[in-house]
This record gives C-alpha cells, structure tokens and sequence, in this order.
C-alpha cells in the first residue's frame, strides 16, 4: 500500500520518546543521573512528542474536524491520542519534581519512575495495537509488537545512551548504557530479520484466477505473495537488508561493541550518536518497508 | 434494523460495466476511481485434471461489502465511518478526517482517498436513493438483469432488479427471468469474522 510518511515519522518519534521515557525510568530507579541530566532528558522526550504529534497532524487531511467527534473508544488513534496524553502528564509531573529540586540535586522519585517504565512498556503496545488489523495479513501477527517492542528498546537505548555520554554522567552510565545498545540492537536485528522472514511466507488468500479488471484489460491483477516477498528477496529488499538490517541494526551492534569492549570510548559522545542516527534510519527503512508489503487480505481494488 | 443487501446473479453477469458507469454517475465518483470493480475470474480448468477447452470463468462486480461487523467502522477516530438503521455502511463527510485507517482496516481495500474534498469515500449503496425507497444505481442500470436489491431479513422475495417491459421490478424469485438456485449456489466474499452482506447466485460452476 501507499508509503504514509507522516505516520513513519510519528511512530518513530513515539517509540524514540516512549523509549527514552522507559530507560529514564529505568535510572530514575537506579537513582541514577544527575539532576540536570533529568531535566534535560524530559525536555528532549517532550521536543520529540511535539515534532511527532505535528508530524501526525499532516497527515489528517481535515485536522479541524477532530472536534466533531473524536474519542471513539475502539479506534487505535484514539488509544494513542489517550498514550500522548499520558505521557504528556509523566512528563510534567517529573519535571516539575526535577525543577523544584534542582538546587539540590534532586532525582524524580522511584515511584516516577516506575511509571515511565509502565507507560513504555503500554505505549509500545498501543501503537502496534493501531496498525493491527487482519485486513494487513503482514501486520496482523505477533511480529509487528516484538517489532514496536525492539524499536522502541533499540531507539530509547541509545537516545539515552547520547544523553549521559553528552551530559557526563559518568564512566560506569555510559558503559551500561553501551551494553544495553549492543543488547537492544541485537533484538532488534533479530526481530526485523524474522518478523521479515515470516511475512515472505505468509501465503495471501485470494481469489484463485483472477486474471484481470475488465474495466482495464491492460491492468492485470496483482500478485500478492510477490508483494508479501518484496522485502525479504524482491524489489524492496535493499531498502530492508541494506537500510533496517545494516544501517539500523548492525552498524550500532558494531558501534556499542566497540563501547562495550573498550570501556573508555563509551563516554565519547561520537558513538552514541552514530548508533542513535544509524538506528532512526533502519527504523525509518523499516517502517516504509511495512508500507510495501502490507496488502489487504483480498486483493481486488488495485 | 434492516439487512439490506445487493445480491447478483454471476450466471447473469455479462461484464458490460453499465453498474460501474451509473454508480459513477449517480454518485460523481472521481476520474480513477471506482465504487465498483468487475473481475474476471477464470478461465480455470473446470477440475483439477481439466485441460483447454475445458475450462469456466465468472465475472465478479466487488464493492463495499456492507459488513455486518465492519473494521472500518472500529478504527474510526471520531465515528465519521458507521452503521445506519438499515445495515448499511456511511461516512459522514463533516466527521471525517481523512486519517485512512479504514482505507487501511478494510480487508477488501474498496475504500480511497478523495484528494480534492480530503474525505474517504466508497460505495453508499446509493443512500439518497434506498434511504426513498428507490433501488442503488448499479441494481437499475444492470445490463445483465443481474443485480438485485433487497432486505435479507425478509428473504429472497424482497429482492428486486432492473424494470421489465411492463415498469415492474424483476424479482429474484421470477423463473422467467432467473433460473432458480440452492442456498449451496449463494456466495459471500471471504470472510475474516466482518459478515460481508453482499451475496452472490453462482450455478454449475466452482466459487473460488
């Protein structure tokens, strides 16, 4: 189906906010970093949402509409309207915390934390939870939440990964923070590989024989398991093997390596930010590629 | 609530495209786009050991599908996509924000984006007319006297077609006019648990 690019980039910037609220969470627990450190990473996750959320507003072709009944329940976009809001909330309440703390240092509570960790973990699956649907055959399986999953872990690691090492937050952070990006670019890989592998098998229910459109007998019918494959071996398998495996997964697998081994380089800034741009990119390669095979269960009206 | 429904004779079928250019015309549906689309199923081996000339083919007219449990109408944000009282499936153009996760939900991919007005559009069934009592574009202007109107709730003898010589509506039940056929004859398209409404008479021949 047709690439929806506003809705790349609003996913990618949902999972790399929801990602660096998880692993802030994560050393809010730890009680680690700095005060300043926390109030920085909070405005940077909100400045992430805002260019997300603008992001997702071009793509409605009438956003002035929404006031004449947004909120129906069931819709996915209307979970994930509820998600920002939530994150939103976290967001101000910590940084509030931080704020009013900041001449002595003060680190957003446990309890803080512990919910960034919470709403990561439900903000992942809200926006898998969107796009599943089964008139995607490609999108409607457990893949595509292990995928949100590990974009969300790969894209949170190393964002945050970039913060410590730029704000010095010390040798033993930025080693962890290393470790955990070769760990989550390692899932990562792992995922897109198989969840691209699964979706080049799935065999399209269609009707048997379908030769042409009679109001076009020049057009001839699609073929849908060519489309499913095109990723894994067809025509879109150098955006998927080359832009979401390579750039997005094994650069940054190379890159925290070399942080994980020599311990040293991992507060350099330089590879943190190489790993972080080299997964938005494989993340973004990704997303399109969902684009590309995701045909409807039937294909009649192409 | 009513279950109305477009059932078409496939035996009938001819593919002379008069549904898709008067649903066009009735609803100014845009250049390159359609509510309507006829397939040409076949030609198949009439078994799996037939060889030429032994074969069959169907034309088949797909649209929206009316579900009696349509995706589309869940993922709707704001409830511009939803059922109406007599079963079919409406877009309300003041709600609609053209966010396209129903083009997206709809496993038959009948719905597109109307770029000029920015709103999704597919087939209405001809709301402006059924919601008066009158019969869907496609159903009148039917070459083939295919294609037949009705409530599925009140049975098969609800069901009416084009006009006859004498300013009647054919019914589906007329044998002068259609052969008569066995609940094993009526079809749906495939169904992923949405309840597509829409039915189809195929005789003698395999559904595929």
């Amino acid at each position: 189906m047709e690439i929806q690019t506003p809705l790349v980039i609003f996913t990618l910037l949902l999972c790399l906010a929801n990602g660096l609220m998880g692993f802030q969470g994560l050393m809010m627990v730890q009680r680690k970093g700095d005060n300043r450190f926390h109030l920085i990473t909070l405005i940077v996750t909100a400045v992430v949402l805002v260019v997300g959320g603008l992001a997702v507003f071009t793509h409605l072709q009438h956003w002035e509409r929404i006031f004449n009944g947004f909120g129906q329940i069931n819709s996915g976009i209307t979970h994930e309207l509820i998600l920002i809001v939530v994150m939103v909330v976290a967001l101000v309440v910590a940084f509030v915390m931080a704020w009013r703390g900041r001449e002595d240092g003060v680190v957003p509570s446990k309890a803080v934390g512990v919910a960034f960790i919470i709403i990561a973990v439900i903000g992942g699956f809200v926006t898998a939870h969107s796009y599943d649907m089964y008139a995607r055959p490609a999108w409607n399986n457990l893949f595509l939440y292990l995928y949100y999953y590990a974009s969300e872990l790969i894209l949170g690691a190393a964002g945050v990964w970039v913060l410590t090492a730029v704000l010095k937050q010390g040798d033993d952070v930025n080693a962890l923070f290393g470790k955990l990006t070769l760990v989550m670019a390692v899932l990562y890989t792992v995922i897109t590989v198989a969840a691209m592998f699964a979706i080049s098998t799935i065999e399209p229910a269609t009707i048997e024989g379908i030769t042409f459109y009679t109001y076009d007998p020049t057009h001839p019918a699609v073929d849908p398991a060519a489309d499913l494959a095109a990723a894994w071996s067809g025509a879109s398998a150098g955006l998927f093997w080359g832009g979401a495996v390579v750039v997005g997964g094994i650069v940054p697998i190379v890159v925290a390596a070399v942080a994980a081994f020599r311990a040293k380089l991992a507060a350099n800034p330089a590879l943190p930010v190489v790993a972080l741009v080299a997964a938005l990119i494989g993340n973004t390669c990704y997303r399109i590629v969902l684009y590309v095979v995701g045909i409807a269960s039937y294909v009649y009206f192409f | 609530m009513s279950r109305y429904a477009v059932i078409t004779d496939l035996n009938r079928c001819v593919s002379c495209l008069n549904c898709v250019v008067a649903c066009k015309e009735a609803n100014e549906v845009p250049i390159g786009s359609f509510w309507i689309k006829i397939l040409r199923v076949g030609p198949n081996p009439k078994t799996p050991t037939s060889t030429y000339p032994d074969v069959e083919m169907y034309y088949l007219p797909v649209s929206c599908q009316h579900c009696e449990d349509p995706a589309c109408v869940h993922v709707c944000p704001t409830g511009a996509s939803h059922k109406t009282e007599n079963g079919s499936v409406q877009i309300d153009h003041d709600k609609c924000i053209g966010c396209q996760f129903c083009a997206m939900a709809c496993p038959y991919g009948v719905r597109y984006l109307n770029e000029e007005q920015g709103v999704v559009e597919k087939c209405t069934r001809c709301y402006q007319k059924t919601n008066e009592g009158e019969l869907p574009s496609c159903v009148i202007a039917c070459g083939g006297s295919a294609r037949f109107f009705g409530d599925l709730d009140a049975g098969y003898n609800d069901f009416r077609g084009r006009l006859d010589e004498n300013g009647n509506n054919i019914s589906l039940l007329d044998e002068s006019y259609i052969k008569p056929f066995s609940d094993d004859d009526v079809h749906t398209l495939p169904d992923s648990g949405n309840g597509p409404s829409d039915r189809f008479i195929l005789r003698n021949r395999t559904w595929r």
